[in-house]
Protein backbone atom coordinates (compact mmCIF):
# COMPACT_ATOMS: atom_id res chain seq x y z
CA UNK A 1 0.00 0.00 0.00
CA UNK A 2 1.33 3.35 -0.81
CA UNK A 3 0.41 6.52 0.22
CA UNK A 4 2.47 8.61 -0.53
CA UNK A 5 1.46 9.87 -3.84
CA UNK A 6 -2.09 10.09 -2.50
CA UNK A 7 -0.58 12.94 0.40
CA UNK A 8 1.26 14.45 -2.97
CA UNK A 9 -1.82 14.49 -5.09
CA UNK A 10 -4.13 15.34 -1.95
CA UNK A 11 -2.16 17.99 -0.16
CA UNK A 12 -4.89 19.43 2.00
CA UNK A 13 -6.55 16.31 2.64
CA UNK A 14 -3.14 14.69 4.14
CA UNK A 15 -5.02 14.11 7.64
CA UNK A 16 -7.98 12.27 5.43
CA UNK A 17 -5.61 10.08 4.05
CA UNK A 18 -3.70 9.36 6.82
CA UNK A 19 -6.74 8.14 8.77
CA UNK A 20 -7.28 5.78 5.65
CA UNK A 21 -3.94 4.70 5.43
CA UNK A 22 -4.39 4.02 9.59
CA UNK A 23 -7.41 2.59 8.71
CA UNK A 24 -6.17 -0.09 6.00
CA UNK A 25 -2.80 -0.63 7.28
CA UNK A 26 -4.53 -2.30 10.66
CA UNK A 27 -6.54 -3.94 8.66
CA UNK A 28 -3.64 -5.52 6.23
CA UNK A 29 -1.97 -6.77 9.95
CA UNK A 30 -5.11 -8.48 10.66
CA UNK A 31 -5.56 -10.08 7.40
CA UNK A 32 -8.99 -9.15 7.30
CA UNK A 33 -11.01 -8.67 3.94
CA UNK A 34 -13.42 -5.46 5.07
CA UNK A 35 -16.37 -4.06 2.88
CA UNK A 36 -17.37 -0.48 2.77
CA UNK A 37 -19.74 1.77 1.70
CA UNK A 38 -19.18 5.69 0.48
CA UNK A 39 -20.57 6.73 4.09
CA UNK A 40 -18.10 4.60 6.35
CA UNK A 41 -15.10 5.97 3.97
CA UNK A 42 -16.18 9.49 4.64
CA UNK A 43 -16.13 8.68 8.85
CA UNK A 44 -13.27 6.99 8.50
CA UNK A 45 -11.70 9.50 6.73
CA UNK A 46 -13.12 12.97 7.66
CA UNK A 47 -12.11 14.43 3.93
CA UNK A 48 -12.85 18.04 2.92
CA UNK A 49 -15.71 17.00 0.50
CA UNK A 50 -17.41 14.44 -1.00
CA UNK A 51 -15.72 14.73 -4.41
CA UNK A 52 -12.00 14.89 -2.80
CA UNK A 53 -12.76 11.30 -1.04
CA UNK A 54 -14.51 10.34 -4.34
CA UNK A 55 -11.68 11.19 -6.44
CA UNK A 56 -8.95 9.84 -3.68
CA UNK A 57 -11.28 6.48 -3.99
CA UNK A 58 -10.81 6.21 -7.50
CA UNK A 59 -6.71 6.24 -7.18
CA UNK A 60 -7.30 3.37 -4.72
CA UNK A 61 -9.39 1.38 -7.01
CA UNK A 62 -6.62 2.57 -9.85
CA UNK A 63 -3.58 1.28 -7.82
CA UNK A 64 -5.71 -2.11 -6.85
CA UNK A 65 -5.45 -1.05 -3.26
CA UNK A 66 -9.50 -1.16 -3.41
CA UNK A 67 -12.07 -2.92 -5.52
CA UNK A 68 -15.15 -1.21 -6.48
CA UNK A 69 -18.41 -3.09 -6.39
CA UNK A 70 -22.15 -2.52 -7.53
CA UNK A 71 -23.94 -4.30 -6.90
CA UNK A 72 -28.23 -4.46 -7.24
CA UNK A 73 -30.06 -6.08 -4.84
CA UNK A 74 -33.09 -8.09 -5.13
CA UNK A 75 -35.40 -10.24 -2.98
CA UNK A 76 -34.07 -13.47 -3.86
CA UNK A 77 -30.53 -13.94 -3.11
CA UNK A 78 -27.63 -11.16 -2.24
CA UNK A 79 -28.14 -9.14 -5.88
CA UNK A 80 -25.57 -9.42 -8.77
CA UNK A 81 -22.35 -7.90 -8.52
CA UNK A 82 -20.48 -4.96 -11.43
CA UNK A 83 -17.48 -3.33 -11.36
CA UNK A 84 -18.67 0.01 -12.56
CA UNK A 85 -21.78 1.69 -13.39
CA UNK A 86 -21.20 1.82 -17.20
CA UNK A 87 -21.09 -2.30 -17.12
CA UNK A 88 -24.73 -2.48 -15.24
CA UNK A 89 -26.98 -3.27 -18.14
CA UNK A 90 -31.00 -1.83 -18.65
CA UNK A 91 -32.54 -4.88 -16.72
CA UNK A 92 -31.46 -8.17 -15.32
CA UNK A 93 -32.97 -11.17 -13.79
CA UNK A 94 -33.19 -12.52 -10.19
CA UNK A 95 -33.26 -16.29 -9.34
CA UNK A 96 -36.70 -16.86 -9.96
CA UNK A 97 -36.04 -14.57 -13.35
CA UNK A 98 -38.07 -11.93 -12.30
CA UNK A 99 -37.19 -8.45 -14.41
CA UNK A 100 -35.20 -5.98 -12.05
CA UNK A 101 -34.48 -2.48 -13.43
CA UNK A 102 -31.18 -1.00 -11.39
CA UNK A 103 -31.69 2.25 -10.17
CA UNK A 104 -30.70 3.94 -7.18
CA UNK A 105 -32.48 2.75 -4.56
CA UNK A 106 -31.24 -0.53 -5.38
CA UNK A 107 -28.24 -0.65 -6.42
CA UNK A 108 -25.48 -0.18 -3.73
CA UNK A 109 -21.79 0.85 -3.43
CA UNK A 110 -19.27 -1.00 -1.96
CA UNK A 111 -15.53 -0.82 -1.80
CA UNK A 112 -13.55 -4.47 -0.83
CA UNK A 113 -10.38 -3.90 0.86
CA UNK A 114 -8.43 -7.45 0.80
CA UNK A 115 -6.48 -7.57 4.07
CA UNK A 116 -5.27 -11.20 3.20
CA UNK A 117 -3.10 -9.67 0.31
CA UNK A 118 -1.45 -6.16 1.05
CA UNK A 119 1.93 -5.89 1.45
CA UNK A 120 1.95 -4.21 5.07
CA UNK B 1 -5.45 14.73 -26.80
CA UNK B 2 -5.60 14.19 -22.86
CA UNK B 3 -8.91 15.75 -21.47
CA UNK B 4 -8.61 17.77 -19.03
CA UNK B 5 -9.06 16.65 -15.45
CA UNK B 6 -12.11 18.60 -13.48
CA UNK B 7 -11.87 20.35 -10.10
CA UNK B 8 -13.12 18.78 -7.42
CA UNK B 9 -16.23 21.89 -7.53
CA UNK B 10 -17.16 21.08 -10.90
CA UNK B 11 -17.88 17.41 -10.28
CA UNK B 12 -19.63 18.22 -6.78
CA UNK B 13 -21.97 20.94 -8.33
CA UNK B 14 -22.42 18.16 -11.41
CA UNK B 15 -23.38 15.80 -9.44
CA UNK B 16 -25.86 18.25 -7.50
CA UNK B 17 -27.24 19.02 -10.69
CA UNK B 18 -27.47 15.69 -11.92
CA UNK B 19 -29.57 14.45 -8.46
CA UNK B 20 -31.50 17.84 -8.84
CA UNK B 21 -32.22 16.55 -12.19
CA UNK B 22 -33.62 12.86 -11.54
CA UNK B 23 -35.40 15.03 -8.40
CA UNK B 24 -37.45 16.83 -10.92
CA UNK B 25 -38.05 13.95 -12.87
CA UNK B 26 -36.01 15.32 -16.03
CA UNK B 27 -33.09 12.36 -15.25
CA UNK B 28 -34.95 8.66 -14.51
CA UNK B 29 -33.11 7.20 -11.41
CA UNK B 30 -32.18 3.97 -13.53
CA UNK B 31 -29.08 3.51 -13.68
CA UNK B 32 -28.37 2.96 -17.52
CA UNK B 33 -30.00 6.76 -17.59
CA UNK B 34 -27.48 8.35 -15.76
CA UNK B 35 -24.59 6.09 -16.93
CA UNK B 36 -25.42 7.28 -20.73
CA UNK B 37 -25.80 11.29 -18.96
CA UNK B 38 -22.19 10.83 -17.76
CA UNK B 39 -20.97 9.42 -20.70
CA UNK B 40 -22.27 11.91 -22.56
CA UNK B 41 -20.59 14.52 -21.03
CA UNK B 42 -17.47 13.53 -22.68
CA UNK B 43 -15.20 13.69 -19.58
CA UNK B 44 -12.16 11.45 -18.99
CA UNK B 45 -12.99 7.88 -17.53
CA UNK B 46 -11.59 8.74 -14.56
CA UNK B 47 -13.48 12.10 -14.19
CA UNK B 48 -17.09 9.57 -15.27
CA UNK B 49 -16.22 7.04 -12.81
CA UNK B 50 -15.95 9.67 -9.69
CA UNK B 51 -18.53 11.65 -11.28
CA UNK B 52 -20.64 8.31 -10.86
CA UNK B 53 -19.69 6.95 -7.87
CA UNK B 54 -20.46 10.77 -6.42
CA UNK B 55 -24.11 10.54 -7.61
CA UNK B 56 -24.75 7.23 -6.37
CA UNK B 57 -23.69 8.35 -2.89
CA UNK B 58 -25.41 11.63 -2.86
CA UNK B 59 -28.57 9.53 -4.11
CA UNK B 60 -27.95 7.41 -0.96
CA UNK B 61 -26.41 9.53 1.82
CA UNK B 62 -27.19 12.94 0.66
CA UNK B 63 -26.56 14.18 4.07
CA UNK B 64 -22.94 13.80 4.53
CA UNK B 65 -21.19 17.04 5.50
CA UNK B 66 -17.20 17.14 6.21
CA UNK B 67 -16.17 18.14 9.47
CA UNK B 68 -15.38 21.58 8.44
CA UNK B 69 -16.74 24.92 10.48
CA UNK B 70 -17.05 28.70 8.27
CA UNK B 71 -16.95 31.53 11.04
CA UNK B 72 -17.91 34.51 9.79
CA UNK B 73 -15.89 37.70 10.97
CA UNK B 74 -17.95 41.45 10.31
CA UNK B 75 -16.68 44.70 9.89
CA UNK B 76 -16.94 47.77 11.69
CA UNK B 77 -20.40 50.10 11.72
CA UNK B 78 -22.25 47.48 10.68
CA UNK B 79 -24.43 44.14 12.65
CA UNK B 80 -23.27 42.01 9.66
CA UNK B 81 -26.58 41.45 7.64
CA UNK B 82 -24.16 39.73 4.73
CA UNK B 83 -23.43 36.80 7.12
CA UNK B 84 -27.91 35.86 6.77
CA UNK B 85 -26.36 35.42 3.08
CA UNK B 86 -23.23 33.43 3.18
CA UNK B 87 -24.86 30.89 6.34
CA UNK B 88 -27.59 29.75 3.28
CA UNK B 89 -25.00 29.57 0.72
CA UNK B 90 -22.47 27.41 2.92
CA UNK B 91 -24.62 25.42 5.02
CA UNK B 92 -25.13 22.45 2.54
CA UNK B 93 -21.13 21.56 2.20
CA UNK B 94 -20.46 22.63 5.88
CA UNK B 95 -20.81 21.16 9.52
CA UNK B 96 -21.85 24.32 10.96
CA UNK B 97 -21.96 28.16 9.78
CA UNK B 98 -20.89 30.34 12.79
CA UNK B 99 -21.61 33.65 12.28
CA UNK B 100 -19.27 35.45 15.09
CA UNK B 101 -20.39 38.81 16.33
CA UNK B 102 -18.43 41.53 18.49
CA UNK B 103 -20.87 44.39 18.67
CA UNK B 104 -21.01 47.30 17.10
CA UNK B 105 -17.73 48.84 16.25
CA UNK B 106 -17.02 52.63 15.83
CA UNK B 107 -15.22 54.95 14.01
CA UNK B 108 -13.56 55.86 16.94
CA UNK B 109 -13.01 52.92 18.44
CA UNK B 110 -11.54 51.64 14.91
CA UNK B 111 -9.23 54.74 14.56
CA UNK B 112 -7.73 54.89 17.97
CA UNK B 113 -4.55 53.41 17.77
CA UNK B 114 -3.95 52.28 21.32
CA UNK B 115 -4.73 48.62 20.69
CA UNK B 116 -5.22 46.86 24.13
CA UNK B 117 -8.31 49.46 25.07
CA UNK B 118 -10.09 49.67 22.04
CA UNK B 119 -8.96 47.06 19.43
CA UNK B 120 -8.28 44.34 21.83
CA UNK B 121 -12.00 43.16 23.12
CA UNK B 122 -13.60 42.56 19.89
CA UNK B 123 -9.91 40.41 19.09
CA UNK B 124 -10.60 38.63 22.51
CA UNK B 125 -13.98 37.81 21.81
CA UNK B 126 -12.77 36.50 18.57
CA UNK B 127 -9.95 34.61 19.94
CA UNK B 128 -12.30 32.51 22.80
CA UNK B 129 -14.78 31.75 20.30
CA UNK B 130 -12.19 30.23 17.95
CA UNK B 131 -10.40 28.39 20.89
CA UNK B 132 -14.16 27.81 22.10
CA UNK B 133 -14.92 26.20 18.39
CA UNK B 134 -11.62 24.05 18.25
CA UNK B 135 -11.79 22.64 21.56
CA UNK B 136 -15.72 21.68 21.14
CA UNK B 137 -15.69 19.48 17.98
CA UNK B 138 -12.64 17.07 17.53
CA UNK B 139 -11.17 16.71 14.16
CA UNK B 140 -12.62 19.84 12.41
CA UNK B 141 -11.48 21.93 9.97
CA UNK B 142 -12.04 25.50 10.81
CA UNK B 143 -11.88 28.62 8.07
CA UNK B 144 -13.04 31.71 8.68
CA UNK B 145 -14.28 34.64 6.20
CA UNK B 146 -13.78 37.77 7.39
CA UNK B 147 -14.59 41.45 5.95
CA UNK B 148 -12.90 44.84 6.77
CA UNK B 149 -12.22 45.05 10.00
CA UNK B 150 -12.53 41.62 10.30
CA UNK B 151 -9.39 40.73 8.72
CA UNK B 152 -7.65 43.16 11.08
CA UNK B 153 -9.01 40.86 13.82
CA UNK B 154 -7.85 37.92 12.48
CA UNK B 155 -4.69 38.61 11.57
CA UNK B 156 -3.81 40.11 15.11
CA UNK B 157 -5.47 36.29 16.30
CA UNK B 158 -3.12 34.39 14.26
CA UNK B 159 -0.32 36.19 15.60
CA UNK B 160 -0.84 35.69 19.07
CA UNK B 161 -2.16 32.48 18.97
CA UNK B 162 0.19 29.73 17.19
CA UNK B 163 -2.10 26.99 18.36
CA UNK B 164 -5.00 28.22 16.49
CA UNK B 165 -4.73 26.85 12.61
CA UNK B 166 -7.62 27.33 10.48
CA UNK B 167 -7.69 25.72 7.24
CA UNK B 168 -9.00 28.29 4.94
CA UNK B 169 -9.05 31.87 4.95
CA UNK B 170 -10.78 34.38 2.93
CA UNK B 171 -10.68 38.00 3.12
CA UNK B 172 -12.54 41.00 1.42
CA UNK B 173 -12.36 44.65 1.73
CA UNK B 174 -8.98 43.61 3.81
CA UNK B 175 -7.29 46.41 6.26
CA UNK B 176 -4.45 43.73 7.35
CA UNK B 177 -0.67 45.82 6.07
CA UNK B 178 0.76 44.64 2.94
CA UNK B 179 3.88 43.80 4.64
CA UNK B 180 2.22 41.18 6.86
CA UNK B 181 4.01 38.02 6.94
CA UNK B 182 2.08 35.35 5.70
CA UNK B 183 5.13 33.45 4.65
CA UNK B 184 6.66 33.25 8.07
CA UNK B 185 3.32 32.70 10.06
CA UNK B 186 3.64 29.14 11.78
CA UNK B 187 0.23 28.90 12.08
CA UNK B 188 -0.33 30.12 8.00
CA UNK B 189 -3.96 28.39 7.29
CA UNK B 190 -2.73 25.34 5.58
CA UNK B 191 -6.21 24.77 2.97
CA UNK B 192 -5.00 28.25 1.19
CA UNK B 193 -5.21 32.06 1.41
CA UNK B 194 -7.48 34.09 -0.50
CA UNK B 195 -8.34 38.28 -0.53
CA UNK B 196 -10.94 39.42 -2.65
CA UNK B 197 -9.83 42.91 -3.80
CA UNK B 198 -12.35 45.60 -4.44
CA UNK B 199 -10.79 48.21 -7.18
CA UNK B 200 -13.19 50.66 -6.24
CA UNK B 201 -12.70 50.27 -2.43
CA UNK B 202 -10.99 53.13 -0.64
CA UNK B 203 -11.54 52.64 2.83
CA UNK B 204 -8.80 50.40 3.05
CA UNK B 205 -6.35 53.54 1.80
CA UNK B 206 -8.00 55.47 4.02
CA UNK B 207 -7.55 53.28 7.09
CA UNK B 208 -3.87 52.91 6.38
CA UNK B 209 -3.22 56.84 5.93
CA UNK B 210 -5.36 58.06 8.82
CA UNK B 211 -4.35 55.57 11.49
CA UNK B 212 -1.45 52.80 13.00
CA UNK B 213 -1.58 48.88 11.75
CA UNK B 214 -3.50 48.81 8.95
CA UNK B 215 -3.41 48.54 5.43
CA UNK B 216 -4.73 49.04 1.92
CA UNK B 217 -4.49 44.83 1.39
CA UNK B 218 -8.23 45.23 -0.06
CA UNK B 219 -7.39 47.89 -2.37
CA UNK B 220 -3.72 46.70 -3.82
CA UNK B 221 -3.88 42.94 -2.58
CA UNK B 222 -0.66 41.79 -0.52
CA UNK B 223 1.38 40.94 -3.81
CA UNK B 224 2.48 37.66 -2.24
CA UNK B 225 2.75 33.96 -3.13
CA UNK B 226 1.07 32.89 -0.27
CA UNK B 227 -2.28 34.58 -1.39
CA UNK B 228 -4.30 33.85 -4.15
CA UNK B 229 -5.72 37.10 -4.86
CA UNK B 230 -9.11 37.74 -6.97
CA UNK B 231 -9.57 41.45 -8.18
CA UNK B 232 -13.51 42.59 -8.69
CA UNK B 233 -14.54 46.08 -9.67
CA UNK B 234 -16.69 46.78 -6.14
CA UNK B 235 -16.63 48.77 -3.61
CA UNK B 236 -15.80 48.18 0.16
CA UNK B 237 -19.12 45.38 0.52
CA UNK B 238 -19.65 44.71 -2.89
CA UNK B 239 -18.71 41.02 -2.39
CA UNK B 240 -21.92 40.74 -0.68
CA UNK B 241 -24.14 39.00 -3.98
CA UNK B 242 -25.66 35.33 -3.90
CA UNK B 243 -23.70 35.39 -7.48
CA UNK B 244 -20.39 36.39 -5.53
CA UNK B 245 -20.26 34.21 -3.33
CA UNK B 246 -22.09 30.97 -5.19
CA UNK B 247 -19.28 31.52 -7.64
CA UNK B 248 -15.95 32.56 -5.91
CA UNK B 249 -16.06 31.61 -2.44
CA UNK B 250 -18.01 28.26 -2.31
CA UNK B 251 -15.63 26.53 -4.97
CA UNK B 252 -12.48 28.09 -2.53
CA UNK B 253 -13.92 27.15 0.57
CA UNK B 254 -14.93 23.73 0.34
CA UNK B 255 -13.00 22.46 -2.83
CA UNK B 256 -9.74 25.26 -2.94
CA UNK B 257 -11.14 25.78 -6.30
CA UNK B 258 -9.23 29.35 -7.11
CA UNK B 259 -12.14 30.28 -9.79
CA UNK B 260 -10.14 34.02 -11.40
CA UNK B 261 -12.06 37.36 -11.81
CA UNK B 262 -12.12 38.27 -15.06
CA UNK B 263 -11.04 41.43 -13.14
CA UNK B 264 -7.71 40.31 -12.71
CA UNK B 265 -6.54 41.14 -16.61
CA UNK B 266 -8.30 44.55 -17.09
CA UNK B 267 -8.76 45.77 -13.69
CA UNK B 268 -7.19 49.78 -13.25
CA UNK B 269 -5.38 51.34 -10.07
CA UNK B 270 -7.01 54.35 -7.71
CA UNK B 271 -6.10 57.49 -9.20
CA UNK B 272 -2.79 59.59 -8.74
CA UNK B 273 -4.63 61.57 -5.45
CA UNK B 274 -4.81 58.31 -3.34
CA UNK B 275 -1.68 56.86 -4.20
CA UNK B 276 -0.47 60.75 -2.83
CA UNK B 277 -2.71 59.94 0.24
CA UNK B 278 -0.91 57.14 1.11
CA UNK B 279 2.71 58.58 0.64
CA UNK B 280 1.84 61.67 2.38
CA UNK B 281 0.25 59.49 5.45
CA UNK B 282 -2.67 61.92 6.68
CA UNK B 283 -1.26 60.55 10.68
CA UNK B 284 1.97 61.71 10.20
CA UNK B 285 0.83 64.80 8.62
CA UNK B 286 -1.37 65.40 11.22
CA UNK B 287 1.09 64.80 13.83
CA UNK B 288 3.53 67.39 12.71
CA UNK B 289 0.77 69.93 12.29
CA UNK B 290 0.03 69.14 16.33
CA UNK B 291 3.81 69.24 17.22
CA UNK B 292 4.03 72.52 15.08
CA UNK B 293 1.57 73.75 17.36
CA UNK B 294 2.76 72.53 20.50
CA UNK B 295 6.73 74.03 20.09
CA UNK B 296 5.83 77.21 18.20
CA UNK B 297 5.29 79.11 21.78
CA UNK B 298 8.27 77.41 22.59
CA UNK B 299 10.02 78.63 19.90
CA UNK B 300 8.87 82.07 19.66
CA UNK B 301 9.70 82.43 23.60
CA UNK B 302 13.21 81.14 22.77
CA UNK B 303 13.48 83.44 19.96
CA UNK B 304 12.46 86.69 21.89
CA UNK B 305 14.27 85.90 24.68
Amino acid sequence: MKFEHLMHDFPRDSEAIKNLSDFFLDAAQKKRTVSLSFDRLFEIANPTSMATLARIIQQLIDAHTLTQVYRVEYGSGIGSDFKSLSEIPEVIYDRDGLEVIPDVQNTKAYYLFHGENAEV
Amino acid sequence: MAKMQKSDHDLEMMADQIVARMDQGSIRPQIREISNYIDGLGFSREDADTLGRLVVAKTQHGGLKPRHIIVLLHGIRTNAEWQGLAVDAFSPYCLKVIPVKYGFFDVISFWFPITPFFRGMPIRRVEDELKSVIADYSNVHVSVVAHSFGTYIISRVLKRNFNIRLFRLLMCGSIIPLRYDWRRLPNKPRGGLMNDVGTKDRLPILAETLTWGYGASGTYGFGTAEVDENYHDFGHSGFFSQDHVNSYWVPFLFHGTYVKSPINVTRTQPGYGWELLRLLKIKYVAIAAVAWFVVKPAVAAFINF
